[in-house]
């Protein structure tokens, strides 16, 4: 139910933001006052339908024009700190999109846990320091959710878009054709290994006010968890571990449950003052 | 738990400083006219 009930917010996630019908109808992009809201989500603003600025295009912009981006990284932050990364797990378009590929039947691999790191340079590098040293938007220009909510939308509707199509547009379209074929394989590739707004929100998921607890005591360590962690990890094992979206699936074990940084018992044990939302057994490997 | 707690006021604080700080500078009129220019 609680997986369903995920489903249903992540489409409420890829339709809300995108609510600007009209942007299809007539070719025009949104430009009234909600354009200055940054959505805490990886959501095309070059999208003919979006009504938000996407937080990761905004920083991006602020640094190519030599100036520190506080109002979008301050919106990311408290988001971050209030739910940690739950928005990628329920919200994301993108991350549905993902979620959803990878329900195609057919071989299935695994990241390497190295490639996680790859989401923290592409935030440093392609959105922070080479737009400030090129003025250039380079994230943006090779972004697989621009392709595909703004580009592939433009290219269709516009002749004048059509008509300025050069090479860096098949780029675009083979990085969007690499993480979608990818989906179906292993779990959320582009969020693990590509994706600043991760990045950014991952920071947090240790410090933030919405938790995941673990209790030790009833945990049988099935893996059960892992099967159905939509990126992999086994949340017993460290229920603050940075790639874990928050997207709750795991509670439907009942060794797991959503709490808060206040919640000192989160599991009403008799006799434990502690909570122990955040434990990790000594030895275990994380995540 | 105390820790965490201290954690979270710590970096709660931070970021809803981070906020009014952008806020302040009015940058969600740069926001919006980035992300309503194609």
């Amino acid at each position: 139910m609680a997986f369903l009930r995920r489903r249903v917010y992540q489409a409420l996630g890829a339709v809300l933001p995108n609510a600007y019908v009209q942007g299809f109808l007539s070719a025009t992009l949104y430009q009234g006052p909600l354009k200055g809201v940054c959505t805490p989500l990886f959501n095309c603003h070059a999208c003919p339908s979006a009504l938000f600025s996407c937080p990761i295009g905004t920083m991006q912009h602020f640094a190519a024009t030599g100036k520190v981006p506080f109002y979008a990284a301050g919106t990311v932050a408290v988001v971050g700190a209030s739910v940690g990364r739950m928005t990628c797990g329920t919200l994301c378009p993108f991350g549905f999109l993902q979620d959803i590929l990878n329900k195609i039947r057919t071989w299935k691999g695994r990241l390497p846990g190295w490639a996680s790191t790859l989401r923290y340079a592409a935030l440093a590098v392609l959105v922070l320091l080479v737009p400030a040293l090129t003025h250039v938007h380079w994230f943006s220009r090779l972004c697989p959710m621009g392709t595909l909510g703004a580009g592939l939308p433009w290219v269709t509707m516009s002749g004048s878009v059509r008509a300025m199509i050069g090479s860096l547009f098949w780029v675009k379209i083979g990085i969007l054709l690499l993480f979608v074929t990818s989906s179906v394989l292993v779990k959320r590739p582009f969020c693990r290994a590509s994706c600043p707004l991760g990045a950014i929100f991952s920071l947090f998921n240790r410090s933030s006010f919405l938790q995941l607890a673990w209790n030790p005591d009833t945990c049988t360590r099935c893996g059960k968890c892992q099967k159905i962690c939509p990126v992999d990890i086994r949340p017993d094992y460290n229920p603050v571990n940075p790639e874990c979206l928050r997207c709750w699936d795991c509670t439907r074990c009942p060794s797991l449950k959503m709490t808060t940084v206040l919640t000192r018992n989160p599991f009403g044990l008799p006799g434990m003052a502690e909570g122990r939302g955040a434990e990790v057994l000594p030895g275990t490997p994380a995540g | 738990m105390k820790f965490k707690i201290l954690a979270f006021l710590l970096t709660a604080a931070a970021s809803v400083t981070l906020l009014g700080f952008g806020l302040f500078r009015e940058e969600f009129v740069k926001a919006l006219v980035n992300g309503a220019l194609l």
